[in-house]
This record gives C-alpha cells, sequence and structure tokens, in this order.
C-alpha cells in the first residue's frame, strides 16, 4: 500500500524535475526567470560606470555587459505577432544604444490593476502603457515622469496635437501617444443599396431616419448600439454645441444641465427606448438594437455577420472584420463614412494609449531613449503602420503605401471634424464612463425615464467629488 | 406475483430509473463540451449563427492550427505541468501530515491554529494581493514559476480536506495501534497514509485542477510570455483589448483539459479501489 | 515532573511533539505568505491610499463608507449608488442556490458513480468534465451558449412548450440565475471528487449488514452513506461557502466588472476590485473584505457549530 503511494509522489516529484529539466534545456528560462535579480545588481554596478558610458570611452565588451543599464518596460499585447514585433524592435533599439538592456513585460489582463499593484509595492516597471481614461490617475498622483523635461519641441511636433493635449498638465507633457483610433460609421453598402438609400446619413437625424427605411425595406436592423456606452454619446452632444465634458469637482455636475446635454442624451437614449423596446412593444420590427438582440457579442461581431446596416465603432474592428469574416470586403461590401454631423458640425471620438515613464525611475534618460524610439517614425512604421491594428500618432504616414486602405481612409476624415475628442473626462473617467452607462442603459431598457437617468448621472457626479 | 418475481421487477425499475438518471445529467453535463467540440471545427460565423449547427460547413482545423502555430505553446504546457507538479507535491507531503495532526492528535491550540488558518480561505485576494507582491519581489521570484508555486504550496482547503478524511476514519484501527505502542508520528507513515490514498488522489486531482487551471496568480506574478502558463497563454494569444477570439479559445481549452481528465483517469484508481477499511475489530 | 508521568501522559506528550512538528510546514509557510498579507489589509483598512503616495491615516473613516453604502441600500437607493449593498444581496442570493445544490448533487453523482454498473467509467468522466475547464474560459464559453439565439434558448423552446428565448446575460431577472447555472454545472463534479473519496472509507460490511435486513438502495443512502459522510459534508459546504460568498471569476467574466444590467451580476468581491482598483481606495477595500469576512466566518461557524459535531 505505501508503495503505491510513494509511487504517485514519487512519479510527480518527478513530472515537476523533468519539467524543470525541460525548461532549464529551452536555455533561456534560467536567466530569464529572475529578471529583477539581475536587474538590481545591475542597477547597483551602472553608477559608478555612468560617467564612463556618458564620455562614450570604448572599453572591452566584458566590462560593456556590467554597465548596462536594466529598464523595464511592460505593456499589453495583442497575441504572439504583435509581441515578436515588440521584440524586434528592441533588439534593433539594444543594437543602437548598446548600454541599455529592455526587459519587456506582457500583462495581458487587469493591465492598470497589475501596474497599481506593483507600485504599491514599490516595484513598478520604468516604462508602461497608459490607457487614455486611466491617465489622470497617473498623473494626478505624481506616478508618470514630465516627459517635457527630456523631449525636444521637434520630436514631440511630429504628433497629432489633439494626442497630446489631454497629457499636458501645468505646461508639462507625461505621456507619448503609442498609437491611436477613431470612430467612424461602418456600413454594410449592399443592405444600403436594397434600401435605396445612396450615400451614408450626414446628420444624426439622417442616421435614424436612414436605420428605420433600411428596417423597413430589407427587415435588417439599420442601427447597432451599445446600452449604455457614454463615450458613444459623447460626439453627439459636441457636436451640436455642448462643451466637452470635463468632471474634477462636485458643480462639473452642470455639464448635465445643459439644454443641449439634457436634449442630445435624451435623444440617444430613446434611440434604443423607441427604436426598440417601444418598437417591439407596438409588435413591430425593431430599428435600433445592441449585439446580443440579434446574437452577436459585440458591435464588430453583428456587423461582420450582416445582422445590422449600421454601427459606430472604431479601428479595431478593421482588423477583426479582415480575419474573421475574409468573405465580408471592404469597399464592395460595406464602407466607411466619418461620423453624422451635429448643428455645430462633426465630431468623433479618438482612443490612445501612451507610453509613461515611472517618476520614480533610476533612469529616466534611458527610459526616454527607448520611449523615443518606440514612438517616433521608425517605431511606428513596424509597430503600427504595418500592423494594421491601429493608427499612427505621428502625422506624415497618410501616404504610406504600408498602411492598410481601410485605415488610410479614416485618416482622410480627419479635416472634416471640427474636434477630435480623446476619451477622457477628468480623473475619474474610467469610474463615471461605467457609473453614467449603467444609467444610460437603464434608461434605455425603459426602467427609468430619461430625466431621471440624467439626474441620477448628475448626482454621480455630485458625490464622486464632494469628500 | 410472487415475492421473488416482485423483488426482481422493483430491482430492474431501480435499475432503468439509474440509468434513466445517470444519462439524463450525463447529457447535461456534456452538452456544452460537446457543442464546443463541434464548434472548434467551424468558422466563427458558422459557430454564431441560429438555429444552431452541428455539421462543421466548411470543416476548418484553423482553430487547432492558430494553437499550434503559436511558438510558445509547448512552451505554455511545459510552464503549466511544472507548477501543477510542484503545487501537487507541496500539498500531498504537507496537508497530509498537517491534516492527520489536526484530526488525531491533542495538542493546545490545536482548533485555534485551524481555525486561524481556516480564516485565511476568507479574505478576498485583491487585497493581498499588494503585500503578496511584495514578498515575492523581495525574495526576487516575479516572473518565475518557483515563485509562483510557494504561494500555493500548502493550500489550506487540502489541510482541510485531508483533515476530514481522517476525521471520518473510524478510532479503533488508531487506537489498537496506539496500544500497541505505536506513537504518533510512526502510526501517521504505517496506518494513516496507506489509508489515506483515496483523500491524497483528491487532493492531487483538486490541486491540479487549480494549478493547471489558475488564471489571476499566474496574471500577477508571471511577466514574460515564455514564462506564462497555459490560460494565461491563451487569454494572451487569442483576447484584444476589443474582442476575443472564441473558436481557436474554445479549442484550446478542450486541448488543456485533456490532461486533467487523464489524471483524474488514472487516480481513479485510487478513488475507487480503495480498501474498505472494516473497523477495528478485524 | 517526566521522572513519574503516567503512561498516558507520555504519549500526551508525544502527541503535543508530534503535532507541532506535522503542522509546522504548513504554519511557517501560510505565516509568511497568508498572515502577513492578512495584518497588511487589517492596516490597510485605517488608511487612505492610492498605491503611488504616502497612506494616510484616517480612523474608522472607511468603515464608515461601508455602513454608510449599507444603509443606503436598505433604503432603496439605486444601486450604483449602494454597490456594496447590491453586491452582498446578489451573493447570498446567490450562495443559497449555489451550495445546497451543488453539495447535493455532488453526493447524488458519487453515488450513482461509485456504484457497479455498466459504462460507470463513462459517467463518472462526464460529471467530472466540467471542473476540468477554467471558470474564465467556461464563463466565455457560456456567454456564447446563453446568448438570445444561442444554443440553451434553442433547447428550451424545444424543450418547454411556450418558452420564449431569454436574453439571459443582457436581462437584469436572469443575469444572476444563468451564473449561478454555471457555477452549479461546474462545481457538482468538482465537490464530487472529495465524495467519492471519502465513500472508500465507509466499511462495506455495514452495507452488507444493511442488505440483509432488506434496506433498498435509497434507504441505504440516506441512513448509511450521508451519515458516514459527514465530515466530508462539512468539508464541501465550507468550501462550497467560502468559495460562493467570495465569487469572482463568473460574474467578472459573464457580468462584467460593474456587475451587468441593473447590477444583476454585482458581487462582493467585484465590489472589492472595483474598490481597490477602480475607485483606487484600497483602504475602503480592505474594510469592506473585512465585513466580508466576518459574514463568510460567521456562515461557515455556524454551519459547523450545527452540523459539524462529527467532528469531535
Amino acid at each position: 500500500m505505501k508503495k503505491i503511494y510513494s509511487l504517485i509522489l514519487v512519479s510527480i516529484v518527478l513530472l515537476g524535475v523533468a519539467a524543470a529539466g525541460c525548461i532549464g534545456g529551452g536555455g533561456t528560462t534560467t536567466t530569464s526567470t529572475s529578471p529583477t535579480a539581475t536587474g538590481s545588481t545591475v542597477i547597483k554596478t551602472e553608477t559608478q560606470v555612468q560617467t564612463q558610458t556618458t564620455t562614450q570611452t570604448k572599453t572591452t565588451t566584458q566590462t560593456q555587459i556590467e554597465k548596462k543599464v536594466f529598464i523595464r518596460f511592460a505593456g499589453w499585447s495583442a497575441g504572439e505577432t504583435e509581441m515578436k514585433n515588440y521584440q524586434k524592435i528592441i533588439s534593433e533599439f539594444e543594437k543602437k544604444y548598446p548600454n541599455i538592456e529592455v526587459k519587456y513585460e506582457v500583462i495581458t489582463k487587469m493591465f492598470h490593476e497589475n501596474i497599481l499593484a506593483s507600485f504599491g509595492a514599490g516595484v513598478a516597471p520604468d516604462v508602461f502603457y497608459v490607457d487614455s481614461s486611466w491617465a489622470p490617475i497617473f498623473i494626478n498622483k505624481g506616478a508618470l515622469y514630465p516627459i517635457s523635461n527630456l523631449a525636444d519641441k521637434s520630436f514631440t511636433d511630429q504628433f497629432y496635437p489633439f494626442l497630446l493635449k489631454p497629457f499636458e498638465k501645468n505646461g508639462k507633457l507625461y505621456g507619448i501617444p503609442k498609437d491611436w483610433s477613431m470612430l467612424v460609421l461602418f456600413y454594410n453598402k449592399k443592405l444600403f443599396e436594397q434600401a435605396g438609400i445612396t450615400k451614408p446619413p450626414q446628420t444624426w437625424e439622417e442616421l435614424e431616419q436612414d436605420a428605420k427605411i433600411i428596417t423597413e425595406k430589407t427587415g435588417v436592423p439599420g442601427l447597432a448600439i451599445y446600452l449604455g456606452g457614454f463615450n458613444r454619446y459623447v460626439p453627439v452632444a459636441v457636436s451640436n454645441g455642448a462643451p466637452k465634458p470635463w468632471f474634477e469637482k462636485a458643480s462639473d455636475a452642470s455639464w448635465f444641465d445643459n439644454p443641449v446635454v439634457k436634449e442630445t442624451l435624451t435623444w440617444y437614449i430613446n434611440l434604443y427606448r423607441i427604436g426598440n423596446v417601444q418598437m417591439q412593444k407596438e409588435g413591430k420590427k425593431p430599428y435600433v438594437v445592441q449585439p446580443s438582440d440579434v446574437g452577436a457579442g459585440w458591435l464588430g461581431d453583428a456587423f461582420g455577420q450582416q445582422k445590422v446596416a449600421m454601427v459606430i465603432s472604431g479601428n479595431w474592428m478593421i482588423p477583426f472584420l479582415a480575419d474573421q469574416f475574409p468573405d465580408f470586403k471592404y469597399g464592395t461590401d460595406w464602407d466607411m463614412a466619418p461620423l453624422p454631423a451635429g448643428k455645430d458640425g462633426r465630431v468623433t471620438m479618438a482612443y490612445t494609449v501612451i507610453l509613461g515613464i515611472n517618476a520614480k525611475t533610476k533612469h529616466p534618460q534611458e527610459a526616454w531613449d527607448f520611449v523615443k524610439f518606440i514612438t517616433g517614425p521608425e517605431g511606428q512604421k513596424d509597430l503600427v503602420v504595418k500592423a494594421g491594428q491601429t493608427l499612427p500618432s505621428i502625422k506624415g504616414f497618410e501616404n504610406d503605401p504600408d498602411m492598410w486602405p481601410q485605415h488610410k481612409k479614416t485618416l482622410s476624415f480627419i479635416p472634416e471634424y471640427k474636434q477630435l475628442i480623446v476619451f477622457l473626462w477628468g480623473p475619474k473617467s474610467g469610474e463615471l464612463e461605467g457609473k453614467f452607462s449603467d444609467a444610460m442603459a437603464s434608461a434605455m431598457r425603459g426602467e427609468m425615464t430619461p430625466e431621471k437617468a440624467i439626474e441620477v448621472m448628475k448626482q454621480l457626479v455630485q458625490e464622486e467629488f464632494s469628500s | 406475483m410472487t415475492p421473488k418475481e416482485r423483488e426482481i421487477l422493483i430491482k430492474r425499475i431501480w435499475k432503468v430509473v439509474t440509468y434513466v438518471v445517470l444519462i439524463t445529467f450525463a447529457l447535461v453535463y456534456l452538452m456544452p463540451f460537446i457543442r464546443s467540440l463541434v464548434a472548434s471545427f467551424m468558422t466563427w460565423a458558422q459557430a454564431s449563427h441560429y438555429p444552431p449547427q452541428w455539421i462543421p460547413h466548411p470543416f476548418t482545423l484553423e482553430n487547432y492550427q492558430k494553437l499550434f502555430r503559436l511558438e510558445l505553446f509547448p512552451r505554455w504546457i511545459r510552464n503549466t505541468a511544472l507548477y501543477a507538479g510542484l503545487i501537487i507535491a507541496g500539498n500531498i507531503v504537507f496537508s497530509s501530515m498537517a491534516g492527520y495532526a489536526f484530526a488525531r492528535l491533542e495538542f493546545p491550540g490545536r482548533d485555534a491554529i485551524f481555525s486561524a488558518l481556516l480564516s485565511l480561505l476568507m479574505i478576498p485576494m485583491f487585497v493581498t494581493l499588494v503585500p503578496n507582491y511584495i514578498i515575492i519581489y523581495k525574495l526576487g521570484l516575479i516572473d518565475n514559476i518557483f515563485g509562483l508555486a510557494l504561494l500555493g504550496l500548502v493550500n489550506v482547503s487540502s489541510i482541510f480536506l485531508m483533515k476530514q478524511y481522517f476525521v471520518s476514519l473510524s478510532d479503533e484501527i488508531f487506537e489498537a495501534a496506539r496500544l500497541d505502542g505505536c506513537g504518533p508520528v510512526k502510526a501517521f507513515f504505517h496506518i494513516a497514509l496507506p489509508l489515506a490514498r483515496p483523500a491524497l488522489g483528491a487532493v492531487a486531482v483538486y490541486q491540479f485542477l487549480g494549478s493547471w487551471n489558475a488564471f489571476i496568480g499566474p496574471l500577477i506574478f508571471l511577466r514574460s510570455p515564455e514564462n506564462f502558463t497555459l490560460p494565461v497563454g491563451l487569454s494572451f494569444a487569442f483576447q484584444r483589448s476589443m474582442w476575443t477570439e472564441y473558436t481557436p479559445i474554445i479549442a484550446g481549452s478542450l486541448v488543456a483539459s485533456a490532461p486533467t481528465i487523464i489524471l483524474f483517469l488514472v487516480l481513479n484508481k485510487y478513488l475507487i479501489r480503495g480498501i474498505v477499511i472494516t473497523g477495528g475489530k478485524g | 515532573m517526566f521522572s513519574f508521568s503516567s503512561f498516558y501522559e507520555k504519549s500526551r506528550n508525544k502527541d503535543i511533539l508530534a503535532g507541532l512538528f506535522l503542522i509546522s510546514f504548513a504554519v511557517v509557510l501560510n505565516l509568511v505568505f497568508g498572515y502577513f498579507a492578512m495584518v497588511f489589509a487589517f492596516y490597510l483598512s485605517f488608511f487612505k491610499w492610492d498605491y503611488i503616495g504616502k497612506m494616510q491615516f484616517v480612523g474608522l473613516h472607511n468603515y464608515m463608507i461601508v455602513i454608510r453604502d449599507l444603509s443606503r441600500g436598505l433604503h432603496g437607493y439605486p444601486y450604483i449608488l449602494a454597490p456594496f449593498y447590491t453586491g452582498l444581496k446578489n451573493i447570498l442570493i446567490y450562495t443559497a442556490l449555489v451550495v445546497p445544490i451543488q453539495t447535493f448533487l455532488a453526493v447524488v453523482l458519487a453515488a450513482f458513480a461509485n456504484q457497479k454498473i455498466k459504462g460507470q467509467q463513462f459517467f463518472k468522466v462526464s460529471y467530472f468534465l466540467p471542473a476540468t475547464t477554467s471558470s474564465v474560459i467556461v464563463g466565455l464559453i457560456f456567454i456564447w451558449l446563453f446568448m438570445k439565439t444561442g444554443f440553451i434558448n434553442y433547447v428550451l423552446v424545444h424543450v418547454i412548450p411556450g418558452f420564449k428565448p431569454i436574453d439571459w446575460i443582457n436581462s437584469p431577472h436572469y443575469l444572476l440565475l444563468a451564473i449561478a447555472l454555471v457555477a452549479i454545472w461546474g462545481t457538482s463534479g468538482h465537490f464530487m471528487v472529495s465524495f467519492l473519496a471519502a465513500m472508500q472509507a465507509i466499511p462495506k460490511d455495514m452495507y452488507e449488514a444493511a442488505m440483509l435486513d432488506g434496506a433498498g438502495p435509497i434507504r441505504r443512502f440516506f441512513f448509511i452513506t450521508i451519515p458516514m459522510l459527514k465530515p466530508m459534508i462539512t468539508y464541501v459546504v465550507v468550501m462550497g461557502l467560502i468559495g460562493a460568498l467570495q465569487m469572482f471569476d463568473l460574474a467578472w467574466i459573464m457580468a462584467g466588472s460593474s456587475g451587468g444590467p441593473g447590477g444583476a451580476g454585482y458581487t462582493v468581491a467585484l465590489d472589492i476590485y472595483n474598490e481597490a482598483f477602480t475607485r483606487i481606495r484600497p483602504g475602503v477595500a480592505a474594510a469592506k473584505s473585512w465585513f466580508l469576512f466576518a459574514i463568510i466566518f460567521t456562515t461557515t461557524y455556524i454551519f459547523q457549530k450545527k452540523y459539524g459535531r462529527a467532528i469531535r
């Protein structure tokens, strides 16, 4: 009896050892498993040697290894392809700057939560991604290094100014956008043809009108939106003359008292409230749906399955459609148009992720060299333009032959917009976005009136900033 | 009807009822897997079709190919196996010892210590994240499977399971050993452990499940894609910030659950054919 | 003192030494990784902190926030303004639904799987299968199956006459039920394993004696199997309570971190997560954790006191 027991035990231990052996055999793990340990030793030696590096004395390779500066760079990653692109760029960077070694860390989910926890433990990476909606938290708490202290104007001038602006505070810049996406109107050309509509809607009223016509003529719901989704509503408000929303003190709740906001928010809520809930009550076909109404996981999925004629979504939809619905062709089957205009012109949303430098880093200059390399023209050419997932944040790629035609087309919309608003409404953007969306969704389902929802949203802002 | 015939009839009915129940349950429990298996050979466009389709058309191996095209896939499997191996070994050794002590030995503060251990399971992990992060970092074990394994080497739930199992064994057998002059440690090795094989099997199965499928722990403490475990790796490979590639994840999870099923079948012997303890009089 | 210690005292001393030795590894490891974290969490609950700057002592303020949240919930505020209350309400309903059913199913499945019948192996593996997949992936698969045009509605429409497809995931009325069903589906097979193991410790002669007395299988199940499994039932219920009251993964995947429509899938663990990382108030998260701790501790304690007397 004992024998059998010890047999299991031994075999399990062996399994563990064998697996360890395999990995050791792989070669790299033994060194890469404890980067933090090697990191700290490297850092220790570095201070004495730095004078040498700056004076650029040539020494033997052995001492060069010793004086390496070690930088940790953390991001999330869109799969193996993107990871490899990054690894390639990093090795190019290391070739160009032989005194800097970059450790690439990937956190696939709960990214910002992890970064915060590592700040709490005092071991945050030197360079990391920050999503625009999280940026104010990091900037206000002093977690990010003021990059403008290191950056030349000639470098930052390459970027689209509206992408840099939100990350400035008191005249200092705290991050460099690594790429971006914007909202555009995706429409199904065939369904439009069937309904006899010749061009995409030019105003918000036309959008609703076209949705009705398409539903009537083709039986396919005209428009899909998310229930809630405050950020998708903001362009409607601002394009009709409302100021850009910004919440950092209790009195900012007055944004919801603006008559334009009241009117447009009611209109947006009613898109679904009337276009779906009420239509169903009357036994008619709804002309506005949410993705799950048509059995889709998200807007892109609903559009790709051709279960709706129009959605308003961002550039991230483009690689998704290409990958998951290869038979649904850009140009012949579907196309894109700028967002519809309000009384005050066209406005769209921009979504971006910045590279920030840890305010407590021991090597701000080296970290900046790295950020500059990654977000500069060379880096973006490979990481953004060729990869085809998002848009480059520096100007000048508009006619690049490597740019996907779909993305190129969205860039051509920029001049049409009066304003491009980065997804960011003050220090509690993420939290407010979620709570606003909950209130909006509940009104869209008809659980409360739009007036009540607006009141709750106002109260939320007051609450958030009162104590 | 003679009583004999009645008995046979009842037995027959009982058998039919048993099978009906068993098969219904099996259908309910298996259906999501059958659906997943079928869908793993479909394109997403077809898998999301309504009414559900059963014959993949076109039949595609793309989802599995996507999986095996990942250069790091074998690596993730090895990492996960190493992690699971360490966790199982640690739990079997340490939890059987502690479980036996808590169930069968009298020492001061026994129940208090046990309650204190059990209460560790009641603190949500999000508030313990930072302190654990600090410790693992101070040990230089971030991004290291061994560091991750250290956190789960002795799981309180395994101690609890072993304790409850030892409690349920009959007292006589331990009493007899004691009267024979068998000390507590000796009794542990010669009596308790051999009797505990079914429970050790259960601990092994649980710890394997827990470590093989662990997501949040590896997500936090592992940082390089080459050190990822399988669940984190799959999420890394197929989940974008805005959307998820469903079908390869389904295929991946089917591949990932295969070792668990095999382990269950292997340990099944110990779970089922364990010796039956017949009190003290035998 | 040792010179005239009796036989029993000697064996008692041996017991103490052996006991302390045998638990030492478990205690030391948990001391380092468990208690340090626990003490830290307690300390944190009296401070305001943003992870980046310095901690600021705020006394009982964090606990007051929780109490205000609870009292608001009791006064019927919308769930956005009383998240902890909403999470607590949901999780109690969820636990009341999941723990009894999963425990009962686990015993029944184990009893069936333990019988000598044809295809026993097949049944056992099918019941165990749901437990083999991680809850994150299970959640993803079930979102797909629970879609309005998904497989589950398809089956229900065909099995139950007059059934109208439900948008499970997006309905404030059905979301929690959907999550509970997935949890039961996944955990009953999981806990079946414990019962399978424990059934091996039941002396066979007890069954034989009962059979000679003419006890049928149902009576044998209720009068022998269940009482003999008592310690293991305690284990399964206690672990089930701890797991259910802290449920996170399934809700996080299926309802999202804000808890889905109307907060129907919001749980206390989600709220603690949101406090810690969305609202950046780790101190409040810690305070809420201690409330949750108190609830779990009391429930499991009461259960063990009332039903767990089999443990000496």
